[in-house]
């Protein structure tokens, strides 16, 4: 499932909330179809790997001066034949409704929710140094268990981190890197030592 | 003092070998857009209403807003450090501040960190900014008096300790002097006291303060400071702060007095707040919930019951109104919410008559039963009477003969006005009250000319301090008018007419 990764969300509160419902219908009658996986992992790929590579058709797309309807004619020229049919009514839609501009919004959400169907969790893992294999296989085996579900690592480098690693499942972060450590024992040192001094201050006076 | 850095640096030392490898399991989110004192923050999906959550620059944040696609986040501190993709955590915890002795007489933000330069504030203990009133079980009726050392108040419109007694007038008409004096008067009655400002201008805050200061008022009084270059969030928690503050001498069996300065500049600041927030605007554009935003504020003061140490919050929250419309909505707010008002009007005012109180429609409704008893007896009537001579004078304004008995009213009137002016941050003691308005309202002063009214009280107060000395203090001590005192001070007052010759 690698052409389901990768990709860094950006997230526009307004828009993601139009894409919620249109991810929530695209998903509706892909599962209907029958073949909801290959058709979300099309359309994902659709959104990503080629409409992201081509501003230019994109443009056009978004421009206000081509009717709707020369898009939809234009996306049925372009797309008609060489991707499934519920991608492309769903494409024609999104035109029609003019909500073409949450078209990534959605795509990651149909992500997201091809996950969630398949019992899977996306996990960022950031550490100093580039994982070898032993280690990322203890992570994901550690995670599994920790979860109780499949892990699909997302892996990225941090050298400021200077050790350890960060994983951030959903909105959970823990934080085991050095430079965490680091800073919570200058926190802690700072602290006591202010306590210490408000408290007996004659100790610390030089004589 | 000049540190011994060998021992600090064992301090340190210490803590490094004592620490603990914690894991930090922490829950994030992403700021979405910054700006005008709130942050919109995708992810934090499990954070609770008003939890506290903190930036990457270590500002805290509380969680005001909760949607289906993000959080509304108002910044308590310096938002122009905080950038889009910033990183938030959430702290799990509630937002509280310092309290106890160590913030008396100290000038801090709302968040308790000291602006005064006088160093940190050392105390154990905290309580949280939002905190639930005493409920019903937990009180007691309001029976004793807090004198605000201000004639017309306290013979007029008596405030109890508990009571929330509302300052409302138009701008410059002495509303913050009012809440002053009161403050400047617990000099001897061991009251704590809190003013809180909001909205207000530094200037006129540091004014406030050197007043307090030169009175030896700060000694008992903390002042809670947001003013008007104050983002908004920190002017909203403001009154909520002090009131933590103030409700730690309370649940210890003291009493304390806070004073907001003033409650309508923080509910704009809620509604700048509210609005950011996209919330629906109501009425005047404030959100539907800033009846609730004072209502929970001004029902934290309470006299608390016997089992709880008898303790006490008395409020004199202030609200400025436009042209004098009090049925405009956050005075109709809060009128509502208060035990009673202080109607100061602009025009009494430039009459010099000053305090302005307008008697009329200045009321106490609970603090008749805290009133001294000798006061009660003597004062009576006042507000009635005071109210009569007011329609009476624009009656007498049409030039008509008068017959001699409204003419005689008419004068007592005068006299009584004047009786009641009182200089800024001189507040009197309570006898004093009784005896210049016992002379009063039984026309001691009918024969002074209006203008050497002031002077006849003056040498009248000294006659009593000096000369009838012995009664003065059994007075003082008692401070109940019997047949035996009263048969005294009327032959002190009789004496004392006598005495005095009016200046030519």
């Amino acid at each position: 499932m690698s052409d389901l990764e990768g990709q860094a969300p950006s997230v526009d509160a307004g828009k993601s909330q139009l894409a919620r419902v249109y991810a929530r219908a695209f998903v509706a009658v892909a599962q209907k179809s029958g073949d909801f996986e290959p058709v979300s992992r099309e359309f994902h790929s659709l959104v990503f790997d080629v409409l992201q590579k081509s501003p230019g058709f994109l443009r056009l797309i978004h421009s206000p001066r081509t009717s709707s309807h020369e898009k939809i004619q234009l996306v049925q020229r372009v797309f008609g034949g060489r991707v499934s049919p519920t991608v492309l009514q769903f494409l024609q839609t999104i035109i029609s409704h003019n909500r073409f501009d949450c078209l990534n919004e959605i795509a990651l959400l149909v992500r997201e929710r091809v996950h969630e169907l398949q019992g899977r969790v996306r996990v960022q893992v950031r550490t100093a140094e580039q994982l070898d294999d032993t280690l990322r296989k203890r992570i994901v085996e550690v995670l599994n268990k920790a979860i109780q579900k499949e892990v699909v690592l997302e892996e990225s480098v941090d050298p400021e981190l200077l050790g350890g690693l960060v994983v951030r499942v959903g909105d959970q972060v823990i934080d085991g890197s050095v430079r965490h450590r680091l800073e919570q024992i200058r926190q802690d040192a700072v602290r006591r030592a202010r306590q210490e001094i408000q408290v007996q201050s004659e100790r610390f006076a030089a004589v | 003092m000049k540190f011994n850095a060998d021992e600090i640096v064992s301090v340190i030392q210490q803590e490094i070998e004592q620490f603990q490898d914690r894991v930090d399991v922490r829950e994030v989110g992403t700021v979405l857009e910054v700006g005008d004192g709130i942050a919109r923050v995708h992810g934090l999906s499990g954070v609770m209403a008003g939890e506290m959550v903190q930036f990457p620059s270590g500002v805290i944040g509380l969680a005001f807003n909760l949607e289906e696609a993000s959080v509304g986040v108002i910044i308590l501190g310096d938002y122009l450090q905080i950038n889009e993709g910033d990183e938030v955590k959430s702290l799990g915890q509630l937002l509280s501040v310092p309290v106890g002795e160590a913030v008396v007489g100290r000038v801090v933000d709302p968040l308790g960190n000291p602006l005064d330069g006088l160093g940190p504030i050392n105390t154990p203990h905290r309580r949280f900014v939002e905190d639930t009133a005493p409920g019903v079980a937990q009180r007691k009726p309001v029976k004793e008096p807090l004198q605000t050392g201000i004639k017309a108040v306290d013979a007029m419109t008596p405030i109890g300790r508990g009571q929330r007694e509302l300052i409302i007038g138009d701008r410059k008409t002495g509303k913050t002097a009012v809440a002053i004096d009161a403050i400047i008067n617990q000099r001897d009655s061991g009251v704590k006291c809190f003013y809180v400002a909001v909205g207000q201008k530094d200037s006129s805050v540091a004014g406030v303060i050197e007043i307090l200061r030169k009175e030896g008022a700060m000694d008992y009084t903390t002042v809670i400071m947001s003013g008007a270059s104050t983002p908004a969030p920190l002017q909203y928690i403001a009154p909520y702060a002090g009131t933590a503050m103030a409700e730690y001498f309370m649940y210890n069996g003291q009493h304390s007095l806070i004073v907001y300065d003033d409650l309508s500049k923080q509910a704009q600041a809620y509604r700048q707040l509210s609005l950011l927030m996209r919330r629906p605007p109501g009425r005047e554009a404030y959100p539907g919930d800033v009846f609730y935003c004072h209502s929970r504020l001004l029902e934290r003061s309470s006299k608390l019951s016997d089992a709880l140490g008898g303790g006490s919050l008395t409020s004199l929250p202030i609200i400025e109104t436009l042209e004098g419309e009090v049925s405009a909505y956050i005075p109709t707010n809060v009128i509502s919410i208060t035990d009673g008002q202080i109607y100061l009007q602009p025009d009494l005012f430039f009459a010099g008559i000053r305090p302005a109180m307008n008697a009329g429609i200045s009321v106490s409704r609970v603090g008749g039963a805290a009133q001294v008893k000798a006061m009660k007896k003597v004062a009576g009537g006042l507000r009635l009477d005071l109210a009569s001579f007011r329609e009476l004078e624009a009656f007498a304004q049409l030039g008509t003969e008068l017959d001699p008995a409204t003419q005689q009213r008419l004068d007592r009137g005068y006299r009584m006005v004047e009786l009641l002016k009182q200089p800024q941050y001189k507040p009197m003691n309570v006898t004093d009250q009784v005896i210049s308005i016992y002379a009063g309202t039984t026309g001691y002063l009918d024969k002074v000319p209006v203008n050497q009214v002031a002077e006849y009280e003056r040498r009248m107060l000294e006659f009593f301090h000096t000369r009838k000395k012995e009664f003065w203090d059994k007075l003082n001590a008692t401070r109940e008018l019997d047949d035996a005192l009263l048969t005294q001070l009327k032959a002190g007052l009789e004496e004392f007419r006598n005495i005095f010759a009016p200046a030519k």
